[in-house]
């Protein structure tokens, strides 16, 4: 049968564990970025950005449950880009991290710490709130069915 | 006031006192249990997780105690990791329950090889009993691993043969999972592209909101993922999986016009899936190989795949939601039936085996003999597990009374009577399907 949100465990702790591997992955950024900032040998990690770049984007796009969505990959399901979009709830917030973030990516050479600590916060908050959800986990939204079927002209 | 160090080695203790029980309680349950690979695999993967989080919690509050060290970003991994045991936590003891004594071990062992073959070959199944009276699958990431199916039982079917057989269902949930990974099959990647191309025809155009788009791609996913799951178990079981089906739903029974119609957010129609299913069952050979077979079953497939189309429901919380959601559904449905083919393919149909020796294992099942070997003109030969899975569910289905007929003192309308018997024949199928196992081994079948 298929998975439900309100299942008793550990049936639910399918949809939980997706903020765990959330959490882990920004723990991974932050001591990467801290040791890029800190560190001069350290290298930037380019591929976290990436996905994180990639994530907003869909989250930007509205495109946070798509068909053969990638739960495997980090920041790939729809709980991971749902935690994203609760951190970054104003469109201009998400439009700031992916600036922010792109703008390392561009300038990958040149080891500017201020942005670095910046997009450090980005991930301790996004850290956070995973941690939270695993707590606390958000009901999925329910649809406007009035709505719907008023577009669909069956109401 | 306590400072961010103190807060450290109290939160290390505490997550350590976790580690230490949830160890000690696999470590108790493996000395007095016998589990069967992949649940001793998974108690193993335990106690080596167990090892390490104790090595990493030793360089944490070594790290805390250097000058410059972020404490608090450590509480937070500490919590992070504690979070993992919660987990963790909550799978082990359902996992312990569920040893050799508790289970239909040859149907799981089975199951297991038939999820090595269709994903890789190091794809483990690890049976939990839960107290749900309903079936499960699920897939922890991160914490547990990857390539570990769970598949949650109703405690009190635990030692069943015939109801467990619905887990092919729910091993088909754990395979859809991984399809999304990379890489991709082919027919897996068409799939989606025909569930896009469906929803941005039909659906698209009428949603206005987010919450809207959200919903009805996830329930388009989920009709499709079920239909997956159904066709999977068929694929891989035959007829005995649609059997179960209906068992566990109580079909015979509860099933009136209206449930058989209705598509709820999560499951497609009744009447879709069986038809779906019977046509898979006529594609496979298996419609033919049971054709003569009488009972309420086969009647109940015949008749909801029989069910018109413009009687189809999409009912939400009450409400009757489009009919354009069925038709975007509509388009998909080849595209499962090609995806299930694809990822298991059969070199020679399994309905083929049951059709040539069905009639020759009832005979053995209704004499009381382990059907493993069948004696014909002299020589000897085994059937294979899924002939012998169905021949079993003829017997249990429309032949139970003959086996108690020749019996003294039986009555077959006696439900004690009745129950012993299924037990006797569920044990017969298991033996039969053990023993295949052991002269595979020998390479013998």
């Amino acid at each position: 049968m298929s998975v439900n949100e309100r299942s008793a465990m550990p049936t639910n702790l399918q949809s939980r564990s997706q903020y765990l591997v959330l959490a882990e992955f920004s723990r991974r950024a932050i001591r990467a970025l801290s040791n890029y900032a800190d560190d001069g040998s350290s290298e930037l990690p380019t591929d976290i950005l990436q996905h994180t770049v990639d994530a907003l984007q869909a989250v930007q796009q509205g495109d946070k449950y798509q068909f053969g969505q990638r739960p495997a990959s980090a920041l790939g399901s729809y709980e991971q880009l749902r935690t994203l979009e609760q951190v970054f709830r104003r469109p201009e917030e998400v439009g700031e991290a992916i600036a922010l973030t792109t703008g390392l990516l561009k300038h990958e050479g040149v080891r500017d710490v201020t942005k670095v600590r910046k997009v450090i916060n980005l991930f301790t908050e996004l850290q956070a709130k995973a941690l939270w959800n695993f707590e606390q986990p958000a009901p999925v939204p329910s649809p406007d069915l009035e709505e719907l079927c008023r577009a669909f002209k069956t109401a | 006031m306590p400072s961010v160090q103190d807060g450290l080695i109290h939160e290390a203790t505490s997550l350590l006192a976790l580690v230490d029980a949830i160890e000690l309680f696999v470590e108790e349950h493996q000395s007095q249990f016998t589990y069967n690979t992949d649940t001793s695999e998974f108690f193993k993967h335990i106690r080596t997780l167990a090892g390490l989080t104790k090595k990493r919690l030793v360089e944490i509050l070594e790290e805390a105690g250097r000058p410059n060290s972020d404490q608090v970003q450590l509480l937070r991994e500490i919590a992070e990791e504690k979070d993992h045991w919660k987990v963790r936590h909550t799978y082990v003891k359902p996992a312990a329950d569920a040893h050799t004594l508790n289970l239909p071990a040859p149907l799981i062992k089975m199951a297991s090889e038939h999820l090595g073959r269709v994903q890789n070959a190091d794809a483990q199944v690890v049976v939990l009993l839960t107290p749900e009276t309903m079936y499960f699958h699920n897939r922890a990431r991160g914490s547990i691993g990857d390539k570990r199916a769970f598949l949650e039982i109703p405690y009190s079917q635990s030692r069943a043969f015939f109801s467990n057989v619905i887990i092919y269902h729910e091993l088909g949930h754990y395979v859809w999972a991984s399809l999304s990974d990379e890489p991709r099959s082919p027919q897996f990647a068409s799939l989606v592209d025909a569930q896009k191309k469906a929803f941005d025809e039909i659906l698209l155009p009428g949603i206005q909101n987010q919450k809207n788009l959200e919903f009805s791609r996830r329930v388009l996913d989920n009709w499709t993922q079920e239909l997956f799951c159904d066709l999977f178990a068929l694929r891989h079981l035959g007829p005995a999986s649609s059997f179960a089906l209906i068992d566990f739903l109580s079909l015979i029974s509860t099933a009136n016009r209206e449930i058989e119609v209705t598509f709820d957010s999560e499951h497609p129609a009744l009447a879709l899936r069986f038809r779906e299913q019977y046509q898979r069952l006529c594609e496979d050979g298996w419609v033919e190989a049971i054709s003569d077979m009488a009972s309420d079953h086969t009647d109940l497939i015949r008749r909801l795949a029989a069910k018109p189309e413009e009687e189809y429901l999409f009912v939400y919380d009450d409400k009757a939601l489009p009919k354009q959601f069925i038709d975007a559904f509509t388009p998909v449905i080849p595209f499962v039936h090609a995806l299930v083919a694809e990822i298991a393919p059969q070199a020679e149909r399994p309905s083929e085996d049951f059709r040539r020796w069905r009639g020759e294992i009832e005979d053995c099942l209704l004499n009381g003999v382990v059907p493993s070997k069948l004696l014909i003109q002299g020589s000897s030969l085994c059937p294979t597990p899924v002939s012998m899975i169905n021949a079993a569910y003829c017997v249990y289905l429309s032949r139970l009374p003959e086996l108690m007929n020749k019996l003294e003192g039986q009555d077959p309308d006696n439900p004690e009577h009745r129950r012993k018997w299924i037990n006797r024949l569920e044990g017969w199928t298991m033996k039969a399907i053990d023993d295949y196992h052991l002269l595979s081994l020998q390479g013998v079948s």
